[in-house]
């Protein structure tokens, strides 16, 4: 199970985008990526070369990673950033159940 | 996985080996003040001048300040000849290094400010430039090559039309030098030409260049120049005029092998290998229906800079996955130059900009026409 490990702000040409950059203990693997897009719309490339994938949730996130790296960059929407940080961090620290099951995109599969 | 690095308008790379042995060989001999005697071996500060007056054609190697930066020049020019009551002409091409100095002068000192548009092909009219002239205009500031559609600009109609009513011209040609060959001596009128040592001249990052046609812009930036200590002024000569503190001597002793390497090379070789590897890119792209190459992408492909957007994907989002997927740097946004791509589709959240160099082979033209093949679709 991955840990939380550091969070620093990502510097971008576009003042209105604030992007956050996630360090994790461990490299993201397949499994956190669909624990993570429980709560959002996954769409996941794994014919790149390093498998890259995105996670839309429909008001507080995006997400966005690649299979194997132990970062997540992050995008916050809405007033409850802070609150959903948090979640943030229970999903990546608390192993879903097994059977759950994520909304993939299709032509991304 | 190979890294790729298509962010040559950001900073050359690699270097070539004489600029890193350049820079390593100073640090291996103690340093020596020329001015004060001894051979003058490890200071590079004179020998680099000439090299780039040589490059540039400017007549009296006294003309070429170095200095930390392309933005430090600018700034100096900007803010020596803005003053009260003052007008400029400027572009929407230009770079925050022109416009951001420009914004503060309007700001703190309420200058007036005219920016003239480029046309369909990217590039800026001299009749515009005679329609934005005023009375009270001081200066003209504008890029010789945008940055983000690598547009080359007519500098020598442009700093005709300044000569002719006497007004200086501030060119930006950081994209340029090294890239399109100018001719300072040439060019008519007060020119002032800044520019970066770190992208086509192949040096290290931290000099930067400005060429000063005459010793009248007055001095912001004195201090301390290692020589006529008891004076209470700053010398008024050039190039000593415009330079204080001690300088970049690792980094203008690695711009100077660098400008070397561009003479050796020439800088029309130089040109037409970026014109080359941009058409090859341009040929890929076009036959897919997922890219967008801008509108206002020059045809001249000498600065070697493409911009483009990828249907269904965020400029910035092509970038992480280049980088992070792929192993192939680009730059994403609005590249420092945010009225640029002001009015055409993708504003306000800018393109992917891909630019090539000496560095920069076929094949990694090839790997990312083949990266861009496979976002088709998504």
């Amino acid at each position: 199970m991955p840990r939380f490990v550091d969070l620093r702000e990502l510097e971008s040409c576009l003042s209105h985008s604030e992007a956050k950059e996630i360090a994790l203990d461990e490299p993201v693997s397949v499994e956190l990526m669909h624990r993570l897009a429980s709560e959002g719309r996954l769409q996941y490339f794994p014919h790149f070369p390093r498998p890259y994938f995105r996670i839309d949730h429909p008001t507080a996130w995006l997400i966005q990673g690649i299979i194997g790296t132990p970062r997540l960059r992050i995008q916050l929407f809405g007033d409850r950033r802070a609150a959903a940080l948090e979640r943030l961090r229970e999903l990546i620290e608390t192993p879903a159940p097994s059977d759950e099951t994520t909304k993939e995109s299709p032509c991304h599969t | 996985m190979r890294s790729v690095h298509l962010n040559q308008a950001a900073t050359s790379f690699p270097k070539p080996r004489e600029v890193v042995e350049a820079v390593h060989a100073w640090f291996d001999r103690p340093p020596v003040d020329a001015a004060r005697g001894g051979d003058g071996a490890n200071d590079p500060v004179a020998p680099c001048r000439k090299e780039l007056a040589g490059l540039l054609g400017v007549n009296d190697a006294a003309g070429i300040v170095l200095l930390p930066s392309a933005t430090h020049a600018l700034n100096l020019v900007i803010g020596a000849l803005v003053e009260p009551g003052c007008h400029v002409v400027t572009s929407t091409l230009e770079h925050n290094s022109v416009l951001r100095p420009i914004a503060h002068r309007e700001r703190d000192i309420g200058v007036a400010v005219t920016m003239i548009e480029p046309g369909a092909d990217g590039t800026l009219e001299p009749a515009s430039l005679q329609a934005a002239l005023r009375p009270s205009t001081s200066l003209v500031a504008l890029t010789h090559a945008s940055n983000v559609t690598g547009s080359i600009q007519p500098v020598e109609e442009l700093a005709e039309v300044a000569a002719a009513a006497s007004v200086p011209l501030l060119l930006d040609a950081s994209q340029t030098a090294g890239a399109v060959s100018l001719t300072h001596g040439r060019l008519p009128g007060r020119v002032f030409v800044a520019f970066a040592g770190h992208k086509g001249l192949m040096g290290p990052p931290g000099v930067g260049c400005l060429v000063v046609p005459d010793s009248m812009l007055p001095q912001t930036i004195v201090g301390g120049t290692g020589m006529r200590s008891e004076d209470r002024f700053h010398p008024p000569d050039l190039p000593l005029r415009h330079e204080a503190g001690t300088p970049n001597l690792p980094g203008i002793a690695g711009l100077r092998a660098g400008v070397r390497f561009v003479h050796r090379i020439g800088v029309e070789a130089l040109g037409a290998h970026r014109a080359w590897l941009v058409e090859r890119l341009r040929e890929g792209m076009r036959v897919m229906g997922h890219i967008r190459l801008f509108p206002l992408a020059h045809e001249d492909g000498r600065v070697g800079i493409v911009p483009f957007c990828v249907a269904g994907w965020d400029p910035d989002e092509v970038g992480l996955v280049l980088r992070e997927s792929f192993s192939i740097e680009v730059r994403t946004g609005l590249h420092c130059a945010p009225l640029a791509l002001r009015g055409l589709p993708g504003e306000p959240r800018g393109s992917v900009r891909v630019s090539v160099g000496l560095g920069t082979a076929e094949d990694d033209v090839d790997l990312l026409l083949a990266a861009l093949a496979s976002l088709e679709g998504c």
